[in-house]
């Protein structure tokens, strides 16, 4: 199976990709459909192979509550990494813009695989943490500057 | 004359006694209630000491839900964006470059 991947499989040989590639589940999502609810458990991680992923965080406005549109995910990358990091619950929702093709990584099968290939199991880790590396560092940034907007408007 | 004298003073001993008793028994007057005048709140004290400032706001006029959620996504795609460049190259000038999003402007 040849896949593009961006981020997941970076750094590991052709053999040992398709060895992870062989442990995903193919998943389908119809346009529209939710892969996982904010809050659920998470025990796999995710690699859309074609169409889109919105992740949203709910927001209150006005009545009800609206999806807010955080990040959008392509082909070839990493969605659900709560799959490996605890407490394994997402802590967004993910929706099909439509429909779309995933592949699905099992945590129990992924760190099974780890413990028989650690050097696969530390470039995959290292790789998923770039991915929430790089998360931490723009939601760092956006509150960095909303807080610099908030003192600006209180205390200027 | 010594005990005319005795007679008086006695005399004036039960008055001031008979006295002091009968003002003890009478019913008190009432006094009237002093009345306090009414608080006025003054103009610059807060009418909720709680509510946040953004009830007090002025509501403005309401926009479509589907405006003020495009609005939204686009201020989360400039911050992102602005989050991106600050982290190309981060400085003090980049982190707090300025916004075109209607959100905040």
């Amino acid at each position: 199976m040849s896949i593009e991947t961006k981020d997941l499989l970076l750094g590991l040989s052709e053999v040992e990709a398709a060895r992870i590639m062989a442990l995903a589940v193919p998943v389908r999502i119809p346009s529209g459909g939710v892969l996982f609810q904010l809050g659920a458990e998470a025990d796999r991680l995710f690699l859309v192979v074609r169409g889109r992923i919105d992740l949203t965080l709910p927001m209150r406005i006005r009545e009800g509550e609206e999806d807010v549109l955080l990040e959008e995910k392509h082909p070839g990358e990493t969605l659900g990494w709560s799959g490996l990091i605890p407490p394994h619950r997402f802590t967004l929702k993910a929706k099909a813009q439509m429909e779309t093709e995933l592949l699905a990584f099992p945590r129990a099968a992924l760190l099974a695989h780890f413990d028989a290939h650690p050097a696969v199991g530390l470039a995959v880790t290292r790789n998923v943490a770039t991915v929430i590396g790089h998360r931490l560092q723009i939601f760092q940034t956006l509150w960095a500057r909303e807080m610099q907007r908030m003192v600006e408007q209180r205390y200027a | 004359m010594f005990m005319f004298l005795t007679i008086l003073l006695a005399s004036f001993a039960v008055m001031a006694v008979c006295g002091i008793m009968v003002a003890g028994l009478a019913p008190h007057e009432e006094k009237a209630p002093v009345v306090q005048p009414e608080r006025t709140l003054v103009a610059d004290e807060p009418t909720h000491f709680f509510a946040s400032d953004a009830e007090t706001v002025t509501p403005r006029p309401q926009i479509p839900l589907e405006v003020l959620l495009s609005h939204i996504e686009r201020h989360v795609r400039l911050e992102q964006a602005a989050a991106q460049s600050f982290l190309s190259v981060p400085s003090a000038g980049s982190l707090h470059s300025r916004t075109e999003s209607p959100l905040v402007n």
